[in-house]
């Protein structure tokens, strides 16, 4: 198995009230693309009820950086009570979402992503002493990527939901 | 699963789901999927269909296998299986023509395949073996995670779109359609 280290743990958003659901997920989408993740949606689920729909999402993008280690995050979206609602704006009608949203954001590096250090005990032994004491300043680079790249979509998508305060 | 006879080396993708719970037109979410498959040239195969008449609402199980021959070496498989509980048939008046359609739960699961040396000409014997093993970890090993099984890996979302459009999902929309 690789080894997985949880860097950023439950970076929490929580809005409630206007917003475009399709929008929102777009604008995840295109983040990834435009910073070189690889997309893994691994739930994609929406149930509609009497009183809106319920839309869970989880997202699992990756990113490469060698042969050995990759980033990881993880997005879980919950969304409560997901309505259609009209609303005008500058004098024009545009349709919008009105309902809960709660995000989730981790993060994680994981090393040896190919099991190829795992078939002897031997190779274990020297992965973690390499892990621990010769690599330990490319993977602290490592993680410091993922916690600009984390903390930057946690910002754009808080960002994007403000704009529908205003 | 489905019970996959297949040569050569397996290189198995990400298994990824989509789920939803509401009305909708089950007979012609099938139709756009087949349609799919089928203008992308994939061999297109039900496996399994199982019907179950339970007391709550009935449930239907089917599993697909899909494949394309990309090359003489490379084969690409999605495998698609179908789980719906508690269907109840509703009928509804769209754009004034009645329609037959389901109330049910669904879960759809994709699981894009790779297969290299999917003829098995590789498989004689122990040293053939060893070769293509060594042709596929260190000659080959970045057109393999870069054609290969990145293709199929975003092949199966675009198929997602097209499932989640059907269904009228709001979390659509595709930014990687030009990747592959």
């Amino acid at each position: 198995m690789a080894e997985k280290k949880l860097v950023i743990d439950q970076k929490r958003l929580n809005y409630t009230g206007l917003f475009s659901v399709t929008d929102l997920y777009q604008l995840i989408d295109n983040w990834l693309r435009e910073y070189a993740y690889d997309k893994f949606e691994k739930k994609n689920e929406e149930i509609v009820g009497p009183t809106g729909k319920d839309i869970i999402l989880e997202l699992r993008p990756w990113l490469k950086i060698t042969d050995y280690a990759k980033n990881e995050i993880r997005i879980k979206i919950f969304m409560k009570d997901v309505k259609e609602v009209e609303v005008e704006k500058d004098g024009s009608k545009i349709k919008l979402n009105q309902g809960e949203v709660q995000m989730i954001f981790d993060g994680y590096t994981v090393t040896d992503y190919e099991n190829r250090w795992e078939n002897k005990p031997v190779f274990v032994f020297l992965r973690a002493i390499f892990d621990k004491y010769i690599f330990e300043f490319y993977s602290n680079k490592f993680e410091d990527v993922l916690i600009e790249d984390v903390n930057h979509l946690y910002m754009t998508v808080k960002s994007f939901l403000n704009l529908y305060r205003y | 699963m489905v019970h996959d006879t297949s040569k050569g080396e397996k290189f198995e993708g990400y298994i990824s789901h989509v789920r939803y719970s509401g009305i909708f037109d089950l007979e012609g979410l099938y139709k756009v999927m087949i349609r799919w498959f089928k203008e992308r040239n994939y061999f297109f195969h039900e496996h399994t269909y199982k019907y179950k008449p339970d007391f709550g609402g009935k449930t239907e199980e089917v599993k697909w296998y899909c494949e394309r021959e990309e090359d003489d070496y490379v084969k690409s498989v999605i495998l698609i299986y179908f789980h719906i509980w508690d269907i109840e048939p509703v009928e509804v008046i769209k754009d004034g023509k009645k329609k037959r359609l389901f109330n049910a739960r669904m879960d759809i699961r994709f699981t894009p395949i790779a297969y290299l040396d999917w003829q098995g000409k590789w498989e004689k014997n122990r040293f053939t073996r060893w070769l293509r093993k060594f042709y596929h970890q260190f000659v080959i090993k970045k057109e393999i995670d870069n054609m290969h099984t990145d293709a199929i890996h975003y092949r199966v979302y675009k198929l997602q779109r097209i499932v989640k459009e059907h269904l009228e999902m709001e979390s659509k929309g595709y930014a990687h359609e030009y990747v592959w």
